[in-house]
């Protein structure tokens, strides 16, 4: 089954975090973002404000926009508040920390700052976050439940960087960064222009189906093929062979963080030419994740 | 501690666990605190409670002794001179 | 054709398959058992709904225990073959995951060293990752974590990807065991009942946290039997971080929205399943809703009672244990709470009664305003 959704317009946040200099403000970004006055939040929850206020480019959305979020580590910095106060520190948690614990928090922000009254969610999967909130979110616009929707990544830094490392398991040779990356969604019907469109999200369990998908389709050298985090250059420029698409690595620029998908969309829209993109991510077992982006 | 020492204490504390954009003392000592202009709800009284209850030991039981308790920077200033003056006694008997 | 629950598997504080826990729905409220909760201001002991005949000590291997134990009871009732075990898509619902675990691991490091490190891994669809690898399932796999709302999300996204035809049977996973950070992160909100769990009771005083581990399978079956998910609705109430909207206007608008997604009206609900967290605020707002919403309030029942509130859990595992006891012919009762009608005109039932099959709502409501809706039916297909 083909999915359309109709991009309406993207927005992101995406800075590379260097130690000695701490991390960046954001509460005048989210201010500047959603025009709103938060409290009471994370640095996860200002992450999703910023980017969410910047997708929605301070106009008014209808309030029947849904919100999707995902993150692949979700709000470590809380969690690990907790675990702090639990054992380091021994006391009990502060309410607004524990209630903030829930990972849908960021939603309930969101949608509270942009004065959203619809459904909200937060999906997410180990190895490609968004894919997993766009195919939640694409479902619920094939059942006509959905009309507008927001859907997000987050992933943030936190202090000591040692501790973070840790967490998002890389060395200390490695940049980090931290990101949020929303894309707002319309059926394929709505008039309103749309920068792109998503027309394929397939799930292969194997190369070989991942193979019959593509033979099926003949992408040519009108289309690039993104390769997302789990899955190499070199394979996919054996995928490209023959095919005449280029490979486009939009992650050689980026700092490390976890769910990087939404760049690759964003990356697309702003630096190629090409008429399509085909995102395909894999994971350590060789399942494959498929996002195609058309120019509208 | 005097009162108006506790009262300012108590008002940079709210600014704090609350975290609200504001001068402590540009809250009145008899302004209502939940659902007035300064806008705290539930989430807001527990964590004043529980704060309280830290520096203190004073327990505020969530429900109605929390209402009257944190009614105002005033209400609050007098439960925890009470309960001190109290706990004084106790220790010290005269 | 719609898709059907095609087996399930369960483990409660009432007993250790579906069979076990829904017999004894029928009997006498159960006695939670005590857990030690120290800490500067809070009670010495709670009352926490354990899961029963459970050994093992390390959270690790008690949690693969019960968990596999569990998806495995399924995975047989629903009888798949090898491939179709092979092709399933899975979709995992939980507000605190495997941070037992964690807990465990902190605590010995940081006895070790001060510069332990808090939260060592956290990737939020590992759980999900150690359940698909294990069991060698190659279908895609969504985490959900809306906080009580996270399973009941999970089987709703599930049944619509299926109906979709993007999928062909999923695997639902709740899972919520005890641990640390939910137990003192309730003592500090001050929702947590010394005493038990009184649901909409004049003389409720907080909830009873449980732990509970369910497993479903889904799928289209050509005989068409059993109970299906017939609709559902979700929204994002932006009242409070922490309670329900006061007049029951959210209630009431997200179980008439599961309604008309499911084609029905109220009067074609047999009988609903209500959150009922037993607090103050909570459990107005629910019986304001329910009562907002339908003229005629059809019999209402809480589980929580029977195993207390399992959080990201409880939307599958109460799901199981109603549909179980429907299916067998009764609905639940919780004997002496809200026995007489309340000046609202909200009751609970008391005593387990004969029901047919029909329509049934399932409530749920969680932290961040998330507010799910959930129409199952066991009528053959195409009856209203």
């Amino acid at each position: 089954m083909a999915p359309t959704l109709k991009i309406l317009a993207t927005g992101s946040y995406s800075q590379a975090v260097i130690e000695e200099q701490g991390l960046p403000e954001l509460k005048e970004l989210v201010k500047e973002s959603t025009s709103a006055n938060v409290r009471r939040v994370t640095r996860f929850v200002q992450l999703a404000l910023v980017g969410a206020g910047r997708c929605s480019r301070n106009r008014s959305l209808p309030a029947n926009t849904a919100v999707y979020l995902s993150s692949c580590r979700g709000d470590a910095e809380v969690t690990a508040t907790l675990l702090d106060d639990l054992i380091r520190r021994r006391e009990l948690p502060s309410p607004v920390t524990f209630v903030n614990s829930v990972s849908n928090a960021a939603c309930f922000h969101v949608a509270s700052a942009l004065g959203l009254h619809e459904r909200s969610n937060f999906i997410t999967n180990r190895f490609d976050p968004l894919a997993a909130a766009l195919k939640t979110a694409w479902i619920d616009f094939q059942c006509g439940e959905v009309e507008t929707a927001l859907v997000g990544s987050v992933d943030a830094c936190s202090l000591p960087m040692r501790d973070h490392r840790v967490r998002v398991e890389v060395t200390e040779q490695t940049t980090v960064g931290e990101a949020s990356h929303w894309l707002l969604l319309t059926g394929a019907a709505d008039p309103r222009p749309g920068v792109a469109h998503v027309t394929a999200l397939e799930n292969f369990a194997s190369l070989e189906r991942l193979r019959e998908w593509l033979s099926e389709r003949n992408f040519r050298k009108d289309s690039v093929l993104a390769p997302g985090q789990h899955f190499t250059v070199c394979d996919a420029e054996e995928l490209c062979a023959g095919t005449g698409m280029q490979t486009f690595d939009y992650r050689a620029s980026l700092p490390h963080y976890d769910s990087q998908t939404g760049a690759a969309i964003e990356a697309f829209l702003e630096e190629r030419e090409e008429r399509a993109m085909l995102h395909i991510n894999s994971d350590p077992a060789g399942r494959y994740s498929v996002i195609l982006i058309e120019r509208s | 501690m005097d009162s108006s020492e506790l009262r300012l204490t108590l008002k940079k504390m709210i600014v704090e666990e609350c975290d609200k954009d504001m001068e402590p003392t540009d809250i009145q000592d008899n302004e209502q605190l939940i659902g007035g202009r300064l806008d705290l709800d539930s989430l807001d009284a527990l964590q004043i409670s529980m704060w309280v209850q830290k520096y203190y030991g004073i327990r505020i039981e969530n429900g109605p002794a929390a209402r009257s308790a944190l009614r105002s920077v005033d209400s609050l200033a007098t439960l925890i001179h009470k309960e001190l003056t109290a706990k004084s006694a106790e220790a010290d008997p005269a | 054709m719609s898709s059907v629950f095609l087996g399930a598997g369960l483990h409660t504080a009432l007993g250790a398959d579906v069979d076990s826990c829904v017999a004894a729905l029928r009997g006498p409220l159960p006695q939670a058992s005590t857990v030690s909760c120290k800490f500067a201001g809070a009670a010495d002991e709670i009352p926490y709904f354990l899961l029963a005949n459970v050994s093992a000590d390390d959270p690790r291997s008690r949690m693969d225990d019960i968990l596999f134990g569990v998806i495995e009871q399924a995975l047989q009732a629903a009888n798949l073959s090898a491939s179709q075990r092979g092709d399933l898509a899975l979709f995992l619902g939980s507000s605190s995951f495997d941070i037992a675990s964690e807990e465990r691991r902190y605590r010995q490091a940081f006895s070790d060293h001060n510069t332990a490190i808090p939260l060592a891994q956290a990737g939020m669809g590992n759980l999900a990752e150690h359940v698909r690898s294990r069991l060698g399932i190659r279908g895609e796999d969504y985490t959900f974590n809306t906080a009580c709302t996270s399973s009941a999300n999970a089987l709703w996204y599930a049944s619509k990807l299926i109906d979709a035809k993007v999928i062909e049977h999923a695997l639902i996973v709740g899972v919520e065991f005890i641990n640390d950070t939910t137990t003192y992160g309730f003592q500090g909100l001050q929702l947590l009942s010394p005493t038990a769990m009184r649901p909409f009771d004049e003389r409720r005083n907080g909830l009873v946290l449980g732990e509970s581990c369910s497993a479903m399978v889904i799928g289209k079956s050509e005989k068409g039997e059993g109970f299906r998910l017939r609709g559902g609705a979700n929204l994002c109430d932006t009242y409070s971080m922490s309670t329900t909207r006061e007049d029951g206007s959210v209630v009431s608008e997200v179980i008439s929205q599961a309604m008309s997604n499911a084609g029905l009206t109220p009067g074609d609900i047999h009988a609903i399943k209500c959150h009922g967290t037993a607090t103050w605020s909570g459990d107005a707002a629910e019986a304001e809703g329910l009562l907002k919403t339908f003229e005629q309030l059809p019999p209402c029942t809480t589980l929580k009672p029977f195993i207390g509130h399992t959080l990201g859990a409880c939307g599958l595992a109460e799901l199981i244990l109603f549909c179980g006891a429907i299916e067998r012919g009764f609905l639940p009762g919780t004997p002496g709470f809200v026995a007489e009608e309340a000046r609202s005109g909200f009751t609970l039932n008391q005593h387990p009664r004969r029901i047919e099959p029909g329509n049934f709502m399932l409530n749920y409501f969680g932290f961040g305003g998330n507010s799910t809706s959930l129409v199952v039916s066991n009528l053959p297909e195409g009856v209203a």
